[in-house]
């Protein structure tokens, strides 16, 4: 984790707390979120 | 979860309402004292079928829920209510549970009909406020899954099979053990990032150039390949689990055959140690690897030996060994000029000459360290040798005796399996036609499985690959540079959080074998050390020796076996919350253990059990018989007692004597005779703190 690059970092950090906010929302609209991370991060 | 009050009505044989509640803090047991067939077992099933809508087997759920006598002495077209609702407290918030049904009394008791379960679920915050929650079993999934729950609601006197589950329950344990992880959310997390990188990947081609499109068209191709294989896999796998199924209805059936009781018994027995036998195999082979890759450069290490020591002795022969005078030394006599004899030393002396040429010898004083040094290390290498061939040579041996006990193992199982087919009974013959007709089916399909879990890695490869390829590819333009950037931030992040994953379980499953080993040696007298295999089963063996044997253990061993594991569960998850473990997993650091008569078939461990029961978990709700109850089991628990309750059963037939228990001083009936024809139970308080 520390050896990773701090937008990758971010991302996992973002991507876990999405999870769990919304551990049983609907899949598609997860995956679309979990892009916008990506995206948001990666510029 | 930590349970504040139980609530009945008319649920099984609990007429009218009653209400238990639970104790907590220091005094954390709560006590309920029924005889046999009393409601022990019903009163586990309303915490079962409230939190859950389970009850144990051998109960036909729906219509049973409303006791008989409510229904009787309803009059036709009425209707009767049966809930059970509990109480609880969970991360600073109250949750009550409501699980009912309504019973519409018919003509005939007979013809009542009972709708189907409803729950309900309220949660009251700091406000006070209480609120009707969605999802209910999501919640009470996340606060104490619903795979673990039979390791906190369960029957005592069957708690050691707990240690004997099915390959598929294993499963269970692992999955459920990974939710109070928290590990759930990574796995989420892992499979929403591999769907994303896809769809990163799609973007990427629209923008990308020539090289990069064909190169993810291939990976397209081998998502869309893994995709099927993993879906032959799991269908493999289903198949192997329906066919072990009805291998074990046939030997099920053979077994009730008298005349072929014996030999499928003998081979029960033989497939256990057949299982072990190739357990120890799996162990040895992992030993041995492990020893070749830490000392096997031994063998390699005899040439350079032999070199080392010919030299050596040339520099021995030719006196250059020991060098026994000092480089400095003759530099300083030479820059002196005077020799340690007095001579002169002038520049093109004899004298001189002799002195310089002690240069060259003096140089091998650094060589005669270096000699001494490797020598050294020399001589412990050569006693290694002798050591790791032993070492080796021992595991081998106990390898063979493995495999050559294997195959006697085999070659006996196959001589019963010719005996049953030939047998003159046609229907143990068909059986085992039957029965081998499976087994040869499993063979293929583990077969198969084989195959198609080399496919998937042999396709993850070419993945891989080709994500380095890209990843070594350089963009032309912007546009292709931040799409490809991002799908090299998902694959990465996805990477990532599998390595996380794994090493959590490892670390998990590391720990909980130590303390399931440490508590089991607090309670059981024997030697015995735990071992927990990949798949969380449990196995005992004789000592903590690379060489230990695996040993059943008696039914009490294998009893505190199950209650360690289940004390060590909730222990460690505890502690892994209480570190604040940087990952998100439901938030459960207080733990409920509910038990009906969990020293039913203990006789020596009873006390042992009795006091380490309430150490176990936050909050111990326990069912005894009156016997289970007097002697070493009050005395281990009465002083962390809080609350203490009776079952009193009233019965319709006659009785002999009303049977009592005496408790605090306090004497309760605990059966008697029915003052109407029905039976049913009253829950009565007893003591209170």
């Amino acid at each position: 984790m520390l050896s990773a690059k701090p937008e990758v970092q971010k991302i996992i950090r973002e991507v876990l707390q999405l999870e769990q906010e919304k551990l049983y929302q609907d899949r598609p609209r997860l995956q679309s979120e979990i892009i916008d991370i990506i995206k948001r991060n990666v510029e | 979860m930590k349970l504040l009050r139980l609530k009945l009505k008319n649920f099984r044989q609990f007429y009218g309402e009653s209400n238990i509640r639970f104790a907590s803090g220091n005094r954390n047991i709560t006590v309920i004292h029924g005889e046999n067939g009393g409601g022990k077992t019903a009163l586990l099933n309303a915490f079962k079928w409230v939190l859950y809508s389970e009850v144990t087997s051998g109960i036909q759920l729906k219509d049973q829920i409303v006791t008989k006598r409510a229904i009787y002495e309803a009059k036709s077209g009425d209707s009767v209510d049966a809930f059970v609702e509990l109480e609880f407290e969970h991360d600073e918030k109250r949750y009550l549970i409501k699980r009912f049904v309504k019973a519409t009394v018919g003509a005939e008791p007979q013809s009542t009909r009972t709708t189907e379960p409803e729950v309900t679920l309220h949660v009251s915050g700091s406000d006070g406020e209480w609120r009707s929650q969605d999802r209910v079993v999501d919640v009470i999934g996340r606060i104490l899954p619903s795979d673990l729950h039979g390791y906190f609601f369960f029957d005592g006197e069957r708690i050691e099979q707990i240690v004997k589950l099915a390959p598929e329950e294993q499963d269970q344990i692992a999955v459920a053990s990974k939710k109070l992880l928290g590990v759930e959310i990574l796995d989420r997390a892992d499979k929403h990032l591999v769907i994303a990188r896809k769809e990163l990947e799609k973007q990427l081609k629209e923008v990308g150039d020539s090289h990069t499109r064909l190169l993810l068209e291939e990976k397209e191709v081998l998502d869309d390949e893994i995709d099927r294989i993993e879906h032959d896999l799991q269908e493999c796998k289903d198949n192997i689990r329906t066919l072990d199924k009805h291998n074990a209805e046939i030997e099920d059936r053979l077994r009730q055959v008298e005349d072929v009781k014996a030999l499928q018994e003998r081979r029960d027995q033989l497939i256990d140690d057949l299982g072990k036998r190739k357990e120890a195999l799996k162990e040895h082979l992992g030993s041995i690897k492990s020893l070749v890759s830490s000392s096997a450069f031994n063998i390699f290490l005899g040439g350079p030996i032999k070199r080392f020591e010919e030299l050596c002795d040339k520099l021995r022969e030719r006196g250059e060994l020991p060098a026994g005078i000092k480089k400095q030394f003759v530099a300083d006599l030479l820059e002196k000029g005077k020799c340690i004899c007095n001579e002169n030393l002038t520049a093109g002396s004899e004298h001189r000459h002799a002195v310089e040429k002690w240069l060259d010898k003096a140089g091998l004083v650094a060589v005669e360290e270096k000699v001494i040094r490797i020598g050294g290390s020399i001589s412990q290498l050569s006693h290694e040798l002798p050591q790791f061939l032993k070492q080796l040579d021992n595991h081998q041996r106990l390898r063979q005796t493995d495999l050559q006990e294997a195959s006697r193992i085999e070659t006996e199982l196959e001589d019963i399996s010719n005996q049953l087919k030939s047998s003159p009974k046609e229907e143990v013959a068909s059986l085992e036609r039957r029965r081998r007709e499976l087994k040869e089916t499993r063979d293929d399909l583990t077969m198969r499985k084989g195959e198609l879990i080399a496919e998937i890695k042999k396709k993850n490869n070419r993945q891989e690959e080709i994500d380095s390829e890209l990843s070594k590819q350089k963009a032309n333009e912007e546009r292709q540079r931040i799409a490809k950037a991002r799908v090299d931030a998902a694959i990465d992040a996805k990477n990532r959080i599998s390595k996380i994953r794994e090493l959590m379980e490892s670390d998990f499953r590391s720990d909980l074998q130590d303390r399931v080993s440490r508590l089991f040696q607090e309670i059981s007298p024997t030697p015995y050390v735990v071992r927990i295999s990949e798949n969380y089963s449990l196995h005992l063996f004789d000592s903590d020796d690379v060489n230990a044997l695996q040993t059943d253990g008696s039914t009490g061993e294998r009893q505190i076996l199950s209650l360690a594991f289940i004390g060590s569960i909730i222990d460690l998850t505890r502690e892994y919350q209480k570190k604040g473990a940087a990952l998100p997993g439901p938030d459960s650091s207080h733990f409920p253990m509910v038990m009906d008569s969990p020293f039913g078939a203990l006789s020596i461990y009873r006390q042992a059990i009795a006091e380490h029961i309430p150490r176990l978990a936050d909050q111990v709700i326990v069912m005894v018989s009156p016997s289970q109850w007097k002697g070493d089991v009050e005395r281990e628990m009465i002083g962390r007692a809080g609350q203490q309750y009776a079952l009193s059963y009233y019965t319709p037939k006659d009785i002999d004597e009303v049977i009592t228990i005496d408790v605090n001083g306090k004497e309760c009936s605990l059966i008697q005779k029915s003052p109407n024809d029905y039976e049913y139970t009253e829950i009565l308080e007893v003591s209170h703190g």
